[in-house]
This record gives C-alpha cells, structure tokens and sequence, in this order.
C-alpha cells in the first residue's frame, strides 16, 4: 500500500524530458491544456534573472577580459572551440570532463546542462523551412521522406512565432514562407546595396534581414511572460535581464509554472524509458539524481523525449527491454543512424569603398541572410542541396596602435572609423543524412552516473567538400558583382558538432521499416512516447532549425492531449 | 543606490541564492595576483607600461591599474614557456636601456620601446614587448574610466540607426 501511495506520488499526465528550447515549449503546451507535468532536466536550476550571474558586467569587471585562461583551454579541448565559452557565459555550458565521450570520428559535442538548456545560448536565428525544404529527400532521393508538409507546419509556425516574439520581414520567398513578425531590424545602406546589386545580377539571390526571436516591439503576450523589448546588448549567451529575446527560462518555463500544472525537476538524469511488455506501452522514466547517484521511477501517461538531440538518441538506445532489445521503439534499426549537422565551414570577408559618409549607430541583434538558391526547384550542381548563408556590412572603428607613449594614448582615445565598410559572410549547408552517420553507446565504459559513453561516428562526405567550394566560388562572385574588395576566403575544416545543430538518429518517417517516428513525432511502435527536439529531424536543411523544433513540439502535444482525451493513449 | 553599490549588491544577491554551490567564482577580482615578481621587477614593468601609455591630463595605465591586469594575464592566459620569456626580458630592460631606467620616460623611454618594437635588442624582448604592449592596450581601453569618459560605451544602446551620416 505505501509503495502503491509513493508511486502515485510519482505520477503525472505528462513527462518531459529536457527544458531546453523544445521540452520548454512541451512544458508549456501541456500545462496550458492542464495536464500535470513533471519536466526533468539533468542540469542545476537556471531560474530566469536570478540566476544570470554575468549578465550586468561591464567588459572592466571580467578578471581577462572574458578570455579564457590556459588551464580551462587545455582541460577544455571540445568546447573551449566554441564560440560562447568566453569568460562571460562558460557557466552554461558544459566541461568536457563533466559528460565524456568516444570520437570515432573527430566531433565537437557543445552542450548546455541547465534548466533551459542551450535556448539560454541559442542564436535565435528564426528561418521557416518551406515546401521546398520538406521536399528534399523524396526529391533527390537520400534519406527517407517527410511524412510532414509544409501546409502541417505552417499554423504551428505561426502560433509559435506569435509566443516567442519573432523579428522580420515579409519578404515573399518561396524559399523562406512569412510568419507572424514583430517589426523587423533594418539592414545597412551596404547591405542594402548588395541587396540591389543582387537583383540586378541574379534572378534567383535573395537578400533579407535574418528573422530572430528578439522582441523588437513587444506585444501583449510578451507583456504577460514579463518580457520586454529587446536592448540590442548583444550580451544574449549572459541570459537577458529583459527577456529580450525567447528562452526557456524568460518565456516558456514561467509560463508552465504559473499554471500550477509543472513540476520541475532539476539534477535528473533520464537513464531509461520504462516499457511495460504487458500493457505494451511506456509508463514512465528511471532518473538518476545527478548528485547522489539515486536512481527513482516517475511515471506518465504519455512521454515527451527532448533532451537535446544526441541526448535523447542515447535515452532511446540505453532503454532496452525483452520486446525491444536495440532501444526504445527501434524496430527499423535506424535508431542512432542518419545523424545530420549543418556545414558552417567557409567564410568570406570583403570591403567595400562607398557609402563612405555613412556609418551605423547603435546595434541590433541579427544581420543580412541570403536565403538557399542552390537547387531550390531542380538539380543544378554537382552536389545535392545547397545553402544559406549569412552577410553582414558595417563600419567598424579602429584606433592606430604603430605609436607608443602620448601618440599611442591619443589613438586609442580617439578611434577612427575604418577606411571602408567591412562585409563578410558564413555559409550553412545542408548535409546529407546517412546510415554511416551514426552514434551509439558504449558496451562498457560507462560515465560518472553508470550510464554508457556515446560514441559519435560523424563526418563530412564529397557532398559536403563540393558545397563549401560552390558557396566559396559563388559568394566570391556574388561579391565582386558588388563592387567589394579584398575578398577573402576560409574553410575552417571545422569538426561536426561545432556548428551545434546536429540532428537525427531517430528520423520521422511515413514508414515504421525505416524511420522512428510517425507524422505526430509518435514512436510508430510506442505510441505514448515522442520526440520533437532535433533528433526527430529526417533532413536538415539550411535554416536554424530550433523554430521549426518548436512549432513541431507544439503540435505534437496538440495531438497529444487529444489522444489522450479519446482514451487512446 | 549608487551604480557601484547596485552591482555589488546585485552580486551579492546572486552569490546569497547560489549558496554554498559555486559554479562561477564571481570574487575572482579580489584574489590576489601572483606572477610572483620582485618588487624591483613590479618597478620595471610598471615603468615599462607607463611608458606604452603614459600619464597625462588622462590618466594613463598605471594610475588606471592596467599592471594587475598584465599580470593576471600573463599568469593564466600565457604558455608557461611565454611567461619565462617575458619574465627574462623584464630582468634585462633596466640594462639593455641606454641610461638610468629608474629616470627611463618621455621620448627617451619611448625611443627605447620603439627600439624593442623594432627588434633591435633581440627577438625574445621583441616578442616580449607585442605581448605587453597588447595587454597594455587591451587592459586600457576596458578600464571602466576610458570606456565610460572616452569611448562612449553602452551596455544596452536599444536603438539602430543602420544608415546615418558621419558628421552627425
């Protein structure tokens, strides 16, 4: 009777797996539709505000200036490559002794094991995908096809967008559909003027400003989650002390918990999935308490995996049970396989010698994006798909440092603006997703909490290595048609991993002999467990794909409930 | 509540709530530095930076306590093999300069450092000299008095104006 009593205790509608971008939102919708939900994230506590040390420093009170020391490089040889572990936000992301994992091939894992997750230090980049997009692999033939269309997606888009607060344009491509925006950033004259120059050399490149989850102009519903508008600090990876811009921690998370329908558990490590053979369902998860190793079982109706991609790849393959030996729901043995990523390698830089009376003032939170034009309706290349890419212009200053003493103090007193105008753009490529792409788990190492060590076997292919010269030979074109100069190219060689959008392992699917998930991000073979974070993801595209794990999230819970208001869950 | 006392205060808060689980070390400014310089060294470089960014009707780098900041630079952001360099080249600067190093500044000082600059005492006081005077300039131009009273640092401008004229 007492362990009937505690079980109960321990038993929800709902149980979301991670509080990042995608189980922040599964929290949310649930919790609105009143269902109790215990939301699980293996990371400490990350209450919004409170506990952003870093966000109200000045660059004078930063010990190096946010550098990091020689110490935390050489201990830290994955994430100190990137970009957001500085000084200021190293606290959100993850050590690389604290989660370690086997390279078969070189792949940088950037991770954030927090309350919120990586939406603390996303880019809030917010690209619709179109048709053209969900198109892809029944097109060219790789992959497996969406079971999804546009036309499935798009309201999802739209109430998303409306709740997270989304900045743009309505710029009318069929490559990148509207949405439902806040008033957009305005691009610079030098943008613009490549935006003009574009149109008259091309009829198919497309200049815009990037739309991103900044509130450029709050509305109500922003007003409710107490967020405001946007300070174009440009100091997001901190944590915003305005809910700038949409996190789980400034938007979705507090709303859930003003519900009084979550519980939210932090320091909990999912070990498991536990699939009841009899009733032929999951009725609940095996979470280990992060600090004292316990483990103890929660249970639910109905499950949401989203600890982040590769995360909840390794949840699935580790929940291994007498009907399903190779991991929750893998029947079709692609559990784990066709794990995809965005290609960030190349960049140019350029300068450009007009609008030189001109300069910007302030900042703004986004830039220019040339959305994809490479095989957008027909195969054009050598190589499939093709990529997106992001430009931006300013006028930077700079002070003359030749001199020592007096002269040296005075220049950098008083900087000057640089001769020209400095340009420079990233390409974001799509990549093919393979059966040879794959992670799996260790048959016997194991990490701190006893659960295996995964092992990434990620790499680039041909595919790849042609798209980086096209994008590096087109936008080189692109920008001598502009008039720029000094035109400099880079292939950074950059591992897998580090462009922090890896997808897949458990692909949706209109077949179960070859994908996970159903059209709902439903296991076709346990219909009360889904995913909808990155590893549902059967292409990857071009765009950042966080809004698009959002408006599946959404709609999946959508589904959900109203299954399990039918009885069917 | 004065700005200074604000943050404090705001630190305070966040180190109250984080309680005894310390993620960050937010005290990090009050530690003590260690490159473990002689005081007669501490005098060389101090001479040494006051003479990249001297003092004037601004304060320089010295008043402005760029030193500490050099110094917990070259501690935790240098290879061990850069700061036994560096360390070396501080002990020979009062005899490669040509003079009393303990009087070394205005052009005779700088004549020197331009000396260094250009390699002409060697490639190890070369290098030595890029690596301080890049600190110097970095630790300088992030004093709280330069950003605030000279380049016109905002943290959180909340406005874009992509387009306007230079003069204005």
């Amino acid at each position: 009777m007492e362990i009937l009593k505690h079980a109960e205790k321990r038993t929800y509608g709902a149980i979301v797996i991670g509080s990042g971008i995608a189980g922040g939102w599964a929290a949310k919708e649930f919790c609105d539709k009143g269902i109790k939900t215990l939301v699980l994230e293996r990371g400490r506590k990350v209450t919004h505000n409170e506990d952003y040390p870093t966000t109200l420093m000045s660059p004078w009170e930063f010990e190096h200036r946010g550098r990091l020391t020689q110490e935390e490089i050489a201990a830290n040889p994955v994430v100190s490559k990137c970009y957001a572990f500085r000084e200021d936000a190293k606290h959100f992301m993850v050590k690389d002794a604290e989660h370690p994992y086997e390279q078969d091939k070189p792949f940088d894992w950037i991770r954030g094991y927090q309350v919120g997750g990586k939406s603390l230090l996303w880019a809030r980049q917010t690209q619709r995908w179109s048709q053209l997009d969900f198109d892809g692999p029944a097109r060219d033939g790789f992959a497996t096809p969406w079971p999804i269309n546009y036309k499935d997606i798009d309201p999802w888009y739209s109430y998303v967008e409306h709740f997270a607060g989304i900045s743009g344009n309505k710029d009318g491509l069929d490559s990148l559909p509207d949405g439902d925006f806040l008033p957009a950033y305005e691009l610079t004259c030098v943008e613009k003027h490549f935006q003009t120059e574009m149109k008259k050399h091309y009829n198919d490149r497309h200049v815009i400003v990037a739309r991103c989850a900044h509130l450029s102009e709050p509305r109500e519903i922003h007003d409710q989650q107490g967020r405001g508008r946007c300070m174009s600090r440009n100091l997001c990876q901190r944590g915003c002390p305005y809910g700038g811009y949409f996190s789980s921690n400034a938007s979705t998370l507090p709303w859930a918990a003003k519900t009084g329908n979550m519980t939210l558990r932090p320091d909990s490590i999912v070990e498991s999935i536990i699939y009841d053979e009899q009733k032929a369902r999951a009725i609940g998860v095996r979470v280990i308490d992060a600090h004292t190793n316990e483990m103890v079982e929660y249970y639910a109706k109905v499950i949401f995996v989203t600890a982040a991609a590769l995360n909840t790849n390794a949840i699935l393959l580790n929940s291994k049970s007498h009907r399903f030996p190779n991991g929750l729901g893998n029947d079709s043995g692609v559990l784990g396989k066709y794990v995809a990523f965005h290609n960030y390698r190349a960049s140019l830089s350029a300068e450009y010698e007009g609008y030189l009376d001109t300069k910007t003032e302030g900042s703004r939170p986004t830039s220019g994006y040339v959305p994809r034009f490479r095989n957008l309706y027909k195969q054009e290349t050598n190589f499939l798909r093709g990529y997106a890419a992001g430009m931006s212009a300013g006028r930077g200053t700079h002070a003359d440092q030749n001199s020592v003493g007096e002269s040296l103090k005075h220049s950098l007193l008083n900087p000057k603006l640089n001769t020209n105008w400095n340009a420079g753009s990233h390409m974001m490529g799509e990549t093919i997703p393979k059966e040879s792409n794959q992670v799996r788990l260790d048959p016997v190492k194991k990490d701190a909490h006893g659960l295996p060590i995964m092992h990434m076997d990620v790499s680039y292919d041909d595919n790849d290595d042609k798209m980086v010269q096209d994008f590096i030979d087109q936008f080189s074109e692109m920008y001598h048609k502009a008039g720029f100069k000094n035109i400099r190219t880079r292939d950074t060689k950059q591992a897998p991993g580090l462009d922090i959008h890896e997808m897949g392992g458990v692909r949706m699917g209109a077949d179960p002999k070859n994908s996970m998930l159903n059209k709902w991000n439903q296991l076709h073979a346990v219909n009360n467990v889904f995913v909808t974070d990155g590893a549902c993801m059967t292409s990857t595209s071009t765009q950042n794909p966080s809004l698009t794990y959002m408006a599946l999230t959404a709609r999946a819970v959508d589904y959900a409930v109203k299954e399990m208001k039918k009885g069917n869950l | 509540m004065k700005m200074s006392s604000r943050r404090a205060w705001l630190k305070g808060m966040t180190l109250a709530a984080l309680g005894t689980v310390a993620y960050y070390d937010l005290s990090a400014k009050s530690k003590p530095i260690s490159l473990s310089l002689s005081l007669a060294e501490e005098d060389v470089l101090n001479r040494w930076i006051g003479g990249i960014i001297p003092e004037s009707s601004v304060p320089g780098a010295v008043s402005l306590g760029v030193p500490t900041f050099v110094k917990t630079m070259l501690k935790d952001c240098y290879e061990p093999k850069a700061q036994q360099t560096f360390r070396a080249v501080l002990g020979q600067i009062p005899s490669l300069y040509k003079g009393d190093w303990s009087q070394a500044s205005g052009p005779a000082l700088e004549a020197f450092l331009f000396e260094l600059e250009q390699g002409k005492h060697g490639v190890d006081a070369q290098k030595a000299m890029s690596t301080l005077k890049g600190l110097t300039i970095q630790g300088y131009v992030t004093t709280e008095y330069v950003m605030i009273n000279h380049l016109n640092y905002q943290m959180a401008p909340g406005f874009w104006n992509p387009c306007v004229p230079v003069n204005k």
